[in-house]
């Protein structure tokens, strides 16, 4: 429990704090909607999440599709030439340790640190 | 635009009569998303005196459903959608469900055709779920209790808030393994003494508690069930053993209880067999608070009340016992506490109760070792 002084106001340094935040001119105000407006922001919320699980189910669809496709290339290609399906099916033995098993990402740099930067 | 959906008042136009406005209600119109489509057709061809369509438009009712905003009405055009699609597929599912009992030969209790009515009650359920009109009511408190919407945003309301209090006052006061094992309550119990309602788990008065309360049970499931009510009381200070004994204050039995009847004890309730008199609670002078706990069965079937009737005696009672040799179900529970007051000898005195005039100390305060 935080001190509290006379007048009743909390003297806890952290709500003091969390006091001036929320009171703060620059802070936007709560959205206060009236019932109708409420109402009508919730339909809207809940058309909108429905939209999604629509569009989340069919990119599933299309990808389950376009891997079964794959498949039935790979088992065509497999019945045709097997010398051919397994070149195209094989990994190669030797792997990069590192860079193979990272996940790409913009940083670090490929080059790494330039020693030779000097200040101009 | 004309409201005027009836075949029939074409012709009354045409005779020249006054043109019926109907109004409609903005109350409960059962799980409609959209109000009942305008035929403007009418109006483009008869040409409608401006006059006139001042006045209709006067009389206009705004809906949930025609509020005049775009996104608004894009949004529902979306769950209108959904709901349509759910619809089918519970037709669908019907069908197929029809056509496996007709020719595969299965029954209404087999596994797969349970699983597929389940199905199709969680595909209504969610038909229903984005209405802004069902959100509307349910907030507002116009509750169908027939529909299975409601039952279910009432259970989820339930279980947010008043399920967890209620578990934690049977735990932290350790009712649960005092008078039952465990219990998972499935249905809410309101109890009102007086006409107030009560939380679960509070000191109550002796006074208020004198008469038996009106119960409410709400199962969340849409059928009809019988109920047993038993309160007991398992801290009756008991000296010769040094401990603590159960009493038994009321039970009931055959309580008919379904969402449409949820009034288990009071006015609105069916009649129902009083197996043992509410005995109203006490708590004699010294002895710790007592914790009276009211707990609701669901019976596999009618009881005999007539053999009940002799073999329970009040004092010797466990609700173990009654529960084992009814083959009962605990579906729901509540709890009060009473402690010596300024009413209790009063009651103790009306209702012919001894040992009002007895005070309890511990051993360890009296002989100090």
């Amino acid at each position: 429990m935080a001190k509290k002084s006379k007048k009743g106001a909390p003297t806890d340094v952290r709500i003091k704090l969390i006091r001036y935040s929320l009171h703060h001119p620059k802070t936007p105000r709560p959205l206060r909607f009236g019932t109708m407006r409420m109402l009508r922001h919730w339909t809207i919320h809940r058309a909108w999440k429905l939209y999604q699980a629509a569009q989340r189910k069919e990119r599933e669809y299309e990808l389950e599709r376009q891997y079964n496709k794959m498949r039935d290339a790979c088992e065509e290609l497999r019945l045709t030439s097997p010398g051919l399906y397994e070149r195209a099916v094989a990994k190669s033995i030797f792997r990069y340790p590192i860079v193979e098993f990272r996940i790409p990402t913009d940083t670090p740099a490929k080059n790494g640190w330039n020693h030779e930067w000097k200040r101009g | 635009m004309s409201v005027c959906t009836l075949s029939a008042s074409s012709s009354i136009r045409a005779l020249g009569a006054i043109r019926f406005n109907v109004i409609r209600p903005i109350a409960l119109q059962g799980l409609r998303t959209r109000a009942i489509p305008n035929k403007s057709s009418t109006e483009g061809v008869e040409g409608a005196g401006s006059a006139e369509g001042a006045k209709k438009n006067r009389l206009k009712m705004r809906t949930i459903e025609t509020m005049p905003f775009q996104t608004f009405q894009l949004a529902l055009d979306i769950i209108n959608k959904d709901r349509q699609e759910k619809l089918e597929r519970i037709t669908q599912e019907r069908e197929t469900m029809k056509k496996l009992i007709k020719h595969k030969g299965l029954t209404h209790a087999d596994r797969r055709i349970v699983s597929m009515k389940q199905q199709i009650e969680k595909w209504q359920l969610y038909a229903d779920a984005n209405n802004p009109r069902v959100k509307y009511n349910f907030d507002c408190g116009i509750i169908g209790m027939n529909k299975p919407i409601y039952l279910h945003l009432l259970n989820k309301k339930w279980r947010q808030r008043n399920r967890p209090i209620l578990m934690q006052r049977l735990e932290t006061m350790h009712v649960i393994p005092d008078v039952l094992p465990a219990i998972n309550p499935i249905a809410d119990v309101q109890v009102h003494f007086k006409g107030r309602k009560v939380q679960s788990g509070l000191l109550l008065d002796s006074l208020m508690v004198e008469e038996f309360p009106t119960v409410r049970v709400i199962p969340f499931k849409n059928e009809e069930m019988l109920c047993t009510i038993a309160v007991v009381d398992p801290d009756v200070p008991d000296s010769k053993k040094h401990g603590f004994r159960y009493r038994c204050h009321w039970v009931v039995s055959n309580i008919p209880i379904s969402p449409m009847q949820t009034t288990a004890v009071g006015r609105s309730a069916k009649p129902a067999d009083t197996i043992v008199p509410y005995l109203p609670p006490h708590s004699q002078k010294g002895a710790p608070y007592h914790r009276y706990t009211m707990i609701v069965f669901e019976q596999p079937e009618r009881i005999d009340t007539t053999a009940l009737e002799g073999s329970i005696n009040r004092d010797d009672f466990t609700m173990r016992g009654f529960q084992s040799k009814n083959k009962l179900h605990p579906i729901g529970a509540f709890m009060w506490r009473v402690e010596w007051d300024s009413h209790t000898k009063e009651i103790m005195q009306k209702h012919n109760l001894p040992g009002w005039d007895i005070m309890y100390k511990r051993i360890k305060d009296v002989v100090p070792s």
